[in-house]
């Protein structure tokens, strides 16, 4: 890739000639980074403006019903502001011709939903409302030159230096594409951080996240993320990905701060999310050839002392705990040809991962799909650690839990970002064929307990459809509540997919989502949290931190834990 | 040149059609590019406001001897003038020449002026026209220059155009001359060639109307030629907009490998770019009503890995302003995007490949109607039955049902054809004129 300098543009700090990211600002030196001197960089933008403000990490859609349950002044106000002006720089970026970098780091990409409005509203002098006069309609004087287009004096093109960048985003000179906002994204708070990038392979981004976090009526906190994967053979995978992974998180913080149960709420975000992804078929052209819209989506909700997931699709959730003693684990069962043929008892893993058809997910959001079912699963760690949530990007570099484990940075719990960057990193040097995101959830159990008390706990457990109701939370797992299953699972070795979906049976035993956690008096109060390690409530109003990351992976016996780890 | 004064403008849009993924390695970007211009004349098409018109049209005729024989010719030719002369619009300047070895004008008469429409002025028009009297010979490069001479006259103008009758071929002049008058003219009106007859010659009048960027058909029966000259002046008087111009841009180490119009009718304009700006160039397409062509762009591009995207043209429509800039009408992206997804690469796009069949199928039918004349009938016989088989596929019924006149078609699938014994001269003309003539993608429901 280019290396146009060898200090970082954001930061000014030296980089090596190699590096892909800043080590200090974590900023992404292969292209936008360093075409982008001066402008400020995706990360910087998600990073640094961020402090100051009010957290509009709360998606805008849900605000108003919101608003008396959340407790937390710091919240209020400043979420609510950001939820009104929020959608509007957003959209008229969107229909902005302009990829001008002043506008880089906070286009509606954006799913993150940070605080990267300021951004947009202050484009870098020279490309914002000018690029906006140059691409009204012909009519504007401006626009009557010899040249076919008026050109944004701008920066270089990453490409082939250049410094004409035309305003409908490329190089007027060579053609390349001024690089896109969702070419790599990073967003982060304390509590969640999330890395996306476009990979080697792909034109252009087709995940998208989405990382948020909230408060529960009690005052507890929750925190959200989302992950959806675009399916390429679809048209607009790109918008049907961001649509969903808005609409889910939009969904769950509604949900959360209503006091809705996390796993009902997953379902239901799941389901709108599929819902809003088939309302796209009609709205965008259907390429010939290609199915309606469509994407994967896979979330993780930590509240009530637990962890819940939800998903459809190929993307997965992983739990990686800090002790390497710990076994790690896959945390969710693809709705894919592999991971059927593995179930049918067809083929060994190995062999069905090895498959070209491994890939053929059997579950999707949007409209050509017969019946979404999302699968929805509870998780009670008790030691500390983080919940991964994917795309096949990353995993595929690294399947089995132990060996992503391996490829953890042992601080990721208190380095959620650097983690997330460092794990992107590593899909993208072992080849990048796919777009790859991650989003990294801190988890510190309500009570610390001793690391082996923690690790025996959930390490000897299944991950979910164990246990048949909430009456199962002591045993640190438990299965989405109104599963009506007795706790032997139909297969020996995998919860079934059929079995663990159930979002038109909301639980009876759960209506109240702190019940079940009273079974531990220490989840009850957030303020038991890890302060150090940024709790959620502690994270909200923090994003990644800009110190050198410390990338050391854990010296992880991985062997140990191998591909069967996620396994019970 | 143009000068815009009309309120009425068309709304041009561009849409583009094309599969921009690429194999790795591959470097040909194909693109069908549809220019629709709409909403111009609020009129909807119908005669505007006199203050608004700033159209001038020269009507040429030939009054060279033959156009006597038989007499019914120039009889006919005298009608259709008249007819077109009706429908000019009041306020719209004209003048009539009569050709032959020179050009003469026949109204107004005094040199080198055009009149102002009127109902006076038409009526006087038409008395004229009684002095078209055939003799003489026939130089079709003196008309094209009187007729320029005629329309520099009036610089205010904005839409210049010309209407051209003949029944010969241009004996009293060398065709270097003829080509030269051409080149001098184009760009500074359009012309539409009007073939009475059979005698005149196909290649020869599609040159004038080319360079022209005007219509090219056969009247074979000059019964017909009234009609046939009021439809065009009413089409003449239908244009809104003149010396468009499809701009193409496109990256460095990147080339256009040709810009074909395609509908409604085949016209390479490839040789007729004219650089206009770094890495862009401009194509003549000439005056534009309420219309829609197509246009086909071939580009080769730099090879790019895979995952790689490109601009690979951007295509836009402007209009020339009378300070030398251009005024960007719309425009339209072509993209290039290598992936290594063979299904993606390999798709071609139906309009591309509708479009690359027309135009295969109008060198087919000249090809075998070439050959025919070099008496090769079986190349003719192939190639018109390769014209019939893609005509058929296509859905192209004008060019079908003109090809059955020349061929019996056994398989229209296959293209299984033979060649009629008692062919009509006008028959084959009239195919070879009209073999550009090309028909949309079928829509779909």
């Amino acid at each position: 890739m280019d290396h146009l300098t060898l200090s970082c543009p954001a930061c000014a700090q030296p980089v090596g000639e190699d590096d892909q990211f800043c080590e200090v600002c974590g900023v992404d030196l292969r292209s936008a980074g360093a075409a982008r001197a001066g402008a400020g960089t995706s990360s910087a933008d998600s990073s640094a403006p961020a402090a100051p403000q009010p957290p509009s990490a709360r998606a805008p859609g849900s605000v108003p019903a919101g608003a008396p349950a959340r407790p937390d002044p710091r919240r209020g106000g400043g979420a609510d502001a950001h939820g009104s002006t929020g959608p509007d720089p957003a959209s008229d970026a969107a229909l902005e011709p302009s990829r001008a970098p002043g506008n880089a780091g906070g286009l509606p990409a954006v799913t993150g939903h940070l605080l990267l409005d300021d951004a947009d509203e202050d484009p870098e002098p020279g490309t914002g409302p000018d690029a906006d006069d140059a691409a009204a309609d012909g009519d504007d004087p401006e626009h009557t030159r010899t040249a076919p287009n008026p050109v944004v004096p701008g920066p270089a093109c990453s490409h082939c230096g250049a410094r004409l960048i035309d305003v409908d985003g490329y190089c007027e000179s060579c053609g390349r594409p001024l690089p896109r906002p969702r070419d790599h994204q990073e967003r982060a708070l304390g509590s969640v951080a999330g890395v996306s990038d476009r990979g080697h392979r792909h034109h252009r981004n087709e995940d998208a996240f989405s990382v948020a976090a909230t408060r529960r009526p009690d005052g507890s906190p929750a925190v959200v993320a989302v992950v959806c994967d675009g399916v390429s053979s679809a048209s607009a995978p790109d918008e049907a990905s961001e649509l969903a992974a808005e609409t889910a998180a939009d969904h769950l913080l509604g949900a959360l701060e209503a006091g809705d149960a996390a796993p009902e709420a997953t379902a239901r975000a799941i389901l709108a999310a599929a819902e809003a992804v088939d309302g796209l078929a009609e709205r965008v052209p259907v390429r010939p050839g290609h199915n309606s819209p469509a994407c994967t989506c896979v979330s993780a909700v930590l509240a009530d002392g637990r962890v819940t997931l939800g998903w459809v699709g190929d993307s997965r959730a992983y739990w990686i705990p800090d002790d390497d003693g710990e076994e790690p684990i896959r945390l969710t069962v693809d709705d894919s040809w592999a991971a059927r043929m593995v179930e049918a008892g067809l083929m060994e893993e190995a062999e069905a991962y090895a498959d070209p058809r491994a890939h053929a997910i059997t579950g999707w959001l949007g409209a050509d799909a017969v019946e979404v079912e999302p699968h929805t699963a509870t998780f009670r760690p008790s030691s500390a650690g983080v919940v991964l949530v994917c795309t096949d990007g990353l995993w595929n570099y690294a399947e089995a839990a132990g060996e992503l484990a391996a490829v953890v940075p042992q601080d990721a719990r208190t380095r959620p970002l650097e983690a997330a960057r460092d794990l992107v990193r590593f899909a993208l040097e072992n080849g990048g064929h796919d777009n790859v995101t991650v989003a990294v959830l801190p988890w510190v159990p309500a009570e610390r307990k001793g690391d082996e008390g923690g690790h025996d706990d959930f390490d000897t457990d299944t991950v979910d459809v164990r246990a048949a109701d909430d009456s199962a939370a002591d045993a640190e797992t438990e299965t989405l509540p109104g599963l009506p299953l007795p706790p032997s699972p139909p297969s020996p070795s995998r919860p079934s997919p059929a079995a663990d979906h159930a979002p038109e049976a909301p639980a009876p035993a759960a209506p109240h989502p702190a019940d079940p956690s009273t079974a531990d008096p220490s989840t009850t109060d957030p303020s038991a949290t890890d302060p150090p390690a940024a709790g959620p409530h502690a994270g909200e109003r923090r994003v990644g931190d800009q110190h050198v990351p410390d990338h050391r992976t854990i010296p992880f016996g991985t062997a140990g834990s191998g591909p069967s780890a996620e396994e019970r | 040149m143009a000068k815009l004064t009309k309120s009425t403008l068309p709304q041009f849009d561009v849409e583009i059609f094309q599969n921009e993924y690429l194999a790795e390695g591959a470097r040909e970007v194909n693109a069908i590019v549809t220019v629709t211009a709409t909403g111009g004349g609020t009129s909807g098409g119908r005669p505007l406001a006199a203050d608004s018109v700033d159209a001038g049209v020269v009507i040429m005729i030939d009054c060279s001897g033959s156009m006597d024989y038989p007499p019914t010719k120039i009889r006919s030719a005298r009608e259709a003038t008249a007819a077109a002369i009706d429908q000019i619009r009041d306020g719209v300047a004209f003048a009539v020449v009569a050709g032959t070895h020179v050009a003469k004008q026949i109204y107004p008469t005094d040199g080198d002026a055009l009149a102002v429409a009127s109902p006076r002025t038409r009526e006087d028009a038409k008395q004229a026209l009684r002095h078209l009297s055939p003799s003489g010979g026939t130089a079709i490069g003196t008309w094209i220059t009187k007729a320029d001479r005629l329309l520099a006259s009036r610089p205010d103008l904005s839409l210049r155009h010309a209407i051209l009758l003949t029944d010969g071929r241009n004996e009293h002049e060398e065709p270097a001359a003829l080509q030269q008058a051409l080149d001098a003219a184009a760009g500074r009106f359009t012309c539409d060639c009007r073939g009475v007859g059979t005698d005149w010659e196909v290649a020869e009048l599609r040159r004038v109307s080319s360079a022209l960027l005007g219509t090219v058909d056969i009247v074979a029966d000059p019964a017909n030629l009234a009609d046939d000259f009021r439809s065009m002046m009413e089409n003449a008087m239908g244009k809104e907009v003149a010396d468009v111009a499809l701009r193409v841009w496109t990256p460095q180490n990147a080339a256009v490998s040709f810009v074909k119009q395609v509908a409604p009718v085949v016209e390479d304009l490839t040789e007729r770019r004219t650089e206009s700006g770094p890495r862009s160039g401009d194509y003549p397409t000439g005056s534009w009503g309420d219309e829609s062509r197509d246009y086909h762009l071939c580009v080769r591009v730099p090879a790019a890995g895979v995952g790689n995207e490109m601009l690979a043209a951007r295509v836009s429509l402007v209009l020339p302003q009378p300070d030398g800039t251009a005024k960007v009408l719309s425009q339209g992206l072509v993209k290039a995007v290598w992936t290594d997804d063979l299904a993606a690469s390999t798709r071609i796009n139906p309009q591309v490949a509708h479009y690359t069949g027309q135009a295969e199928l109008a060198e087919s039918i000249q090809e075998g109607l070439e050959a025919h004349r070099a008496g090769d009938v079986d190349r003719a016989t192939a190639k018109l039955g390769q014209a019939v088989r893609l005509a058929h596929e296509s859905g192209n019924e004008d060019t079908f049902r003109l090809l059955e006149k020349v061929v019996d078609v056994v398989d229209p699938a296959e293209g299984t054809v033979r060649f009629r014994k008692d062919v009509s001269e006008a028959d084959e003309m009239t195919l070879e004129t009209r073999s550009t003539k090309t028909v949309r993608v079928a829509k779909k429901k």
